[in-house]
């Protein structure tokens, strides 16, 4: 099992982050070497200063049993009551983290660091409640013992021969924003010991004779002392990162990785080592080509050795290398690598290559390299574990045997029959075990088909045939090459197929990643890439999957994808599996703390899926949910690809999120300069006829009396044009205003066209000319869908247009025919027509200076492509065509209103 | 026609004041002037106009809650005058029992005109105090007993519902009535998904009763805000 938890580094960088930032949670661990040491009083003794000094202290768990004098300091303290959980029979009482979380105090004071939290619990272990309330800017107190830190606990065990089971990774330790370290006399310990104020009297007498020996209590107090101290130098260099970066004085250790169950012991050295000399270390995973995938077992015990690697803050390397000691060697020499550990039996021998040990080939690699050897004993009984795996026989190989030999001996006979010499028909024997060893798996096999191979030739062919005697005296020696050439060419073509096994599944891996990442490329839209990331990874896993769209830590749309796998109605039964409460609460967590949940985790493990958030600029786009079971968890090889898929998913939502808001910046831009263009142009319009009006006001103020009635009346009608041009002008404005508030503030209705033209034509400006103005609408009740104000003002722009620039008498006809389901509506005169070099520009808003006519003086540049616009925002384009024989055509299409009428 | 030609204006800008008054006085029309919401509720009362103008934009109250503060003792016709655009305001204005509405900026003759039509209406109201049994506009004739409609003496076949938009506005001849006052007198349910069949019903008639739907005689149409039907003198 393993968690999905941020590398040390990611954590480093994210509480150094936090705490720039206000907010962020402080650690204070009270840390002791054994106990009884008197840690939590000394806890609570620091909540009430804390408390005196006006910080808001609640008590989130205190150990229920704890001594008298601890129990008096609880007095005063607001407590958070605990959770009582009913696990097989027995009642436990769990710190209560959503208790916590409602009530958010400044400071909480949690006993028991290392604490393993009961199933219904979110989190498997305590500290990871601690670390969600942390994240959530929540300070805390908490105590610990020396033999609970993972890279101490198995020098304790060696020291006091007490297994230690709950483990607390060391950058707790480290990156905690105080650790003070409750010591006292080992001499005191054992006298409160015999005081009966540690454990209870029957107890005294057990704890005396195993944990609470001097000797142990001295040891586990040097310990805890160093580890203080080590802590106070690895934060001293975190301030202050010249000390980190001084190569000379940086020690740097390389360990290698591997599955065997031993290794964790080595890793803890190499960590605990690097820890005393300040330097860092590096642990090498080498990965050969056929063992890749070995037993399920021994991967998991790879993933937890690279997770413990991560967790003691060891960088984890993997390098493609057959020759592990070549591997590490080189790894040191290129990468400034001061000291290697290594177990005293990293390698097996080959039966093929003397027995040549790991260390003294290092020793021949690297000669100047500090060498660490580590005993790990107990890797000989392991080596016979995977052994009895490949010893497995499988029956179905025996019958394979006797169909491959039986066929074999046929043409044996068959040969010896014609006369072909045995020489021949051994070949066809040996052929017999390595077609044999194509086709079963397991050594095991292999032997047994060599024998039997050379026991059914010996029956048959050699003299006294049908016996299992041989007479003739080099027959023995025909037997035992016979025996060894089987057994080579089986072997071979074993290991043979294992690599090609092992290549095909690498190249599924590698396909499906360059699958996923080349359909995320090409996803245009968000629901897109959703589809497409989710069902790769459904084709991954071949199980069904869910994507939880999220917003604001919210989930606000599921969306299931269903396998093939599965019948349609276990499809059905997993996808309400995730409408279930519970399941939506883990998967909401995984989003407001950023962290895997579910399956496999150390959250909510008991939860019926694994929980990923996906991602994207800093915030939770979305949760993949991956139903699994906490029987069958998915196998690390697909967990990998898995995170990788995961992480195209992230990138491809990033790059699409990037795109959207380049697009969003560059139409703000384009909007921008409209305005600034309608402004300009708006300013010109609007001085031409606000000039015109003062100055006739002016000149018939002043000097009404020296003009006569004909010239006052021309001034009169100037005015009045003028200031009806400006109205329209006004109505254009309202409308661009409206056009910029977007879709809000427009409605679309369906309208009876007749009603919309009839309306426009009271607004146009006759100005006394004598045109003629027709309407012609056909079929009869023709609607149109439409924002009627903004049509009407289309209509009555490109009118006053027409009512402008044709000769007076001249015809203009409104008419609107159906077409298809929409309607077209043309604005037709008769007039001189447009000439084609004005056309390419008769929609667009003044540019510039350069397109400026002076002789259009009524800015028709505003009025078209304002039309232009509202025209598009309806779907449509505004076109301009030559009448047949002079004018100009202005049409545009709506879509048909389909009116139920209701009676 | 010159009886009683009391007009009350409620306007607070000066310039258009001074222009509505100069129209007025040049008409010969007797008129009073108030600035705000207040004035013109006690002008109501102590001058007793014939016709109101009210502008919707006053300083110290809504105009639409002056309009319902009228309505609750007197059926004085009332103009709005509103800025176009705000159809919301015209309709509001027309729910809570306005007659007529101008839009700014609007023409002096646009103005008289309304007001004339206001008159007429009240003109009206007075002769059929007592419920008339026939209907008489023009060369529209509506027989309410026999629920039969004539155009120029010609008898016109109307569906069950275009005879009650008839009626209907014949009842409030000269007021603007909104498309939810029509819907909710005729269908007696008010849906905005309506609308639409109520323009076809309006069109069917006018086709029936206008001798040229194009530029009607009888039923106006006030694009977005409803219909209205003209009262014409006896010829």
């Amino acid at each position: 099992m393993e968690d999905r938890r941020p590398s040390p580094e990611a954590i480093l960088a994210k509480i150094k982050q936090q705490e720039k930032g206000a907010g962020a949670g402080k650690l204070k661990i009270f840390l002791g070497y054994a106990a009884g040491v008197g840690k939590t009083y000394a806890m609570l003794d620091a909540a009430h200063e804390a408390k005196k000094l006006g910080v808001d202290v609640v008590i989130g768990y205190v150990e229920p049993h704890a001594r008298p004098e601890t129990t008096a300091l609880l007095e005063g303290l607001e407590m958070i009551p605990t959770k009582k959980i009913t696990y097989k029979g027995k009642i436990f009482e769990e710190f209560d983290i959503d208790a916590v979380l409602e009530r958010q105090p400044g400071l909480v004071v949690i006993d028991e660091l290392a604490h393993s939290n009961m199933p219904p619990m979110r989190h498997l272990k305590r500290f990871g409640d601690v670390e969600e309330l942390l994240a959530k800017g929540i300070h805390i107190y908490t105590t610990v013992n020396i033999q609970h830190i993972e890279s101490l606990h198995d020098l304790v065990e060696e020291i006091t021969g007490v297994k230690v089971r709950e483990h607390i990774p060391d950058y707790l330790i480290d990156n905690a924003a105080q650790i003070k370290l409750v010591d006292i006399e080992p001499e005191d310990l054992i006298q409160r010991l015999k005081e009966g104020k540690i454990y209870r009297a029957a107890q005294v007498e057990k704890a005396m004779e195993h944990f609470f020996r001097k000797p142990n209590l001295v040891a586990l107090r040097e310990i805890a002392l160093r580890r203080t101290a080590d802590t106070v130098y690895h934060k001293q260099s975190l301030e202050n990162d010249s000390l980190t970066h001084n190569a000379q004085v940086e020690d740097h250790l390389l360990v290698g990785i591997s599955s065997s169950p031993t290794n964790a012991k080595v890793i803890r050295t190499a960590a605990r080592l690097s820890q005393a000399l300040h330097g860092k270390f590096t642990a090498l995973y080498v990965q050969k080509a056929g063992i890749n995938n070995g037993s399920d077992a021994n991967s998991e015990r790879l993933q937890q050795h690279i997770k413990l690697t991560e967790q003691l803050g060891g960088n984890v390397v993997t390098v493609q290398e057959e020759d592990v000691a070549a591997a590490l060697a080189n790894y040191a020499r290129m990468s400034g690598v001061t000291k290697l550990v290594i177990g005293r039996t990293a390698t097996k021998a080959h039966w093929w290559r003397p027995n040549v040990k790991i260390v003294d080939r290092l020793n021949e690699f690297v000669p100047n390299l500090g060498l660490y050897i580590v005993p790990d004993q107990e890797n000989e009984p392991m080596r016979f574990q995977g052994m009895e795996m490949q010893l497995k026989f499988d029956w179905i190989d025996l019958l394979k045997m006797a169909i491959i030999f039986g066929v074999a001996s046929i043409i044996g006979v068959l040969f010896f029959t014609v006369g072909v010499s045995e020489a021949n028909i051994v070949t066809i024997y040996i052929l017999g075990v390595l077609v044999l060893a194509m086709w079963s798996t397991g050594w095991v096999v292999s032997v047994i088909s060599s024998l039997v191979a050379v026991l059914i030739f010996n029956f048959l062919f050699t003299e006294p045939r049908f016996s299992f005697e041989a007479y003739h005296w080099d027959y023995p020696m025909t037997f035992l090459i016979m025996f060894i050439s089987g057994l080579i060419t089986s072997s071979l073509t074993r290991k043979v197929k294992k690599q090609a096994i092992s290549a095909v599944r690498k190249s599924y891996r590698t396909e499906v990643l360059l699958e996923t990442n080349r359909k995320l490329q090409h996803a245009k839209s968000l629901e897109e890439i959703i589809t497409e990331g989710m069902t790769q990874i459904v084709k991954l896993v071949e199980k069904p999957a869910v994507f939880f769209d999220m917003a604001d830590q919210l989930i606000m749309k599921k969306e299931y994808f269903r396998t093939n796998v599965m019948t349609d109605a276990e499809n059905k039964a997993m996808e309400a599996l995730f409408d279930n409460v519970n399941e939506r609460g883990v998967a909401t967590w995984g989003a407001s703390n950023m962290q895997a949940a579910g399956v496999s985790t150390d959250t909510f493990p008991e939860a019926n899926a694994y929980y990923v958030p996906v991602v994207s600029g800093g915030n939770v786009e979305g949760i993949v949910g991956i139903a699994l079971t906490k029987e069958a968890p998915l196998p690390s090889f697909e967990r990998h690809i898995l995170d990788a898929i995961i992480n195209e998913f992230s990138f491809a939502l990033d790059k699409w999120y990037l795109q959207k808001s380049n697009e969003e910046v560059a139409r703000e831009a384009e909007l921008e300069q409209m305005r600034a263009n309608f402004l300009r142009s708006i300013s010109h319009d609007l001085r031409t006829p606000l000039t015109s009006i003062s100055g006739n006001a002016d000149i018939l103020l002043s000097s009404g009396e020296q003009i006569d009635e004909t010239q006052k009346v021309q001034l009169y009608r100037d005015m009045n044009n003028n200031a009806k041009w400006l109205v329209q002008m006004v109505e254009n404005l309202l409308a661009v205003s409206r056009l910029d508030g977007g879709e809000l503030s427009i409605e679309m209705q369906p309208e009876l066209v007749e009603d919309i033209m009839q309306e426009a034509l009271l607004h146009v400006m006759h100005n006394g000319n004598k045109h003629r103005i027709h309407c012609r609408v056909e079929p009869e009740l023709l609607f149109a869908v439409m924002d009627a104000r903004l049509i009407i003002q289309v209509i009555i722009n490109i009118v006053n247009n027409a009512l402008t620039y044709t000769p007076t008498g001249s015809e203009i006809i409104l008419s609107a025919q159906e077409v298809g389901d929409h309607v077209r509506i043309c604005i037709t005169d008769n007039g001189l027509g447009i000439s084609d070099t004005i056309k390419a520009w008769l929609f667009e808003p003044f540019m510039t200076d350069k397109i400026y006519r002076s002789d259009s003086r009524r800015g028709l540049g505003l009025g078209l492509s304002l039309c232009q616009a509202i025209v598009k925002v309806h779907g449509s384009e505004l076109t301009v065509a030559d009448n047949v024989p002079t004018g100009a055509i202005f049409s545009f299409m709506l879509e048909k209103g389909v009116v139920n009428v209701n009676e | 026609m010159l009886m009683n030609n009391r007009i009350l204006v409620v306007e607070d800008d000066l310039a258009i004041g001074n222009l509505i008054k100069m129209t007025l006085s040049m008409q010969q029309y007797e008129y009073a002037i108030a600035l705000d919401g207040k004035t013109a509720l006690q002008k109501v009362l102590s001058m007793q106009p014939d016709v109101i103008i009210l502008d919707l934009g006053l300083p110290d109250m809504d105009g639409v809650d002056v309009i319902y503060k009228i309505r609750s003792w007197s059926q004085t016709p009332i103009i709005v005058v509103s800025a176009r655009g705000e159809e919301r305001d015209k309709i509001n204005a027309l729910d809570a029992g306005a007659d007529d509405y101008v839009t700014k900026p609007f023409s002096v003759d646009e103005l008289l005109a309304r007001i004339r039509v206001a008159f007429r209406r009240l003109a009206s109201d007075r002769q059929s105090d007592k419920e008339q049994p026939v209907f008489v506009n023009g060369d529209l004739r509506i027989d309410y007993l026999a629920n039969t409609v004539f155009v120029h003496d010609g008898e016109v076949h109307l569906t069950p519902i275009e005879y009650k938009l008839l009626v209907v506005l014949s009842k409030h001849v000269g007021k603007v009535l909104t498309h939810n006052y029509l819907l909710k007198e005729v269908w007696q349910h008010v849906s905005q998904s309506d609308v639409p069949s109520l323009r076809v019903f309006m069109a069917t008639l006018r086709k029936k009763i206008e001798e040229n739907p194009a530029n009607p005689k009888y039923i106006q149409t006030h694009v977005r805000v409803g219909y209205r039907m003209l009262r014409h003198e006896d010829e």
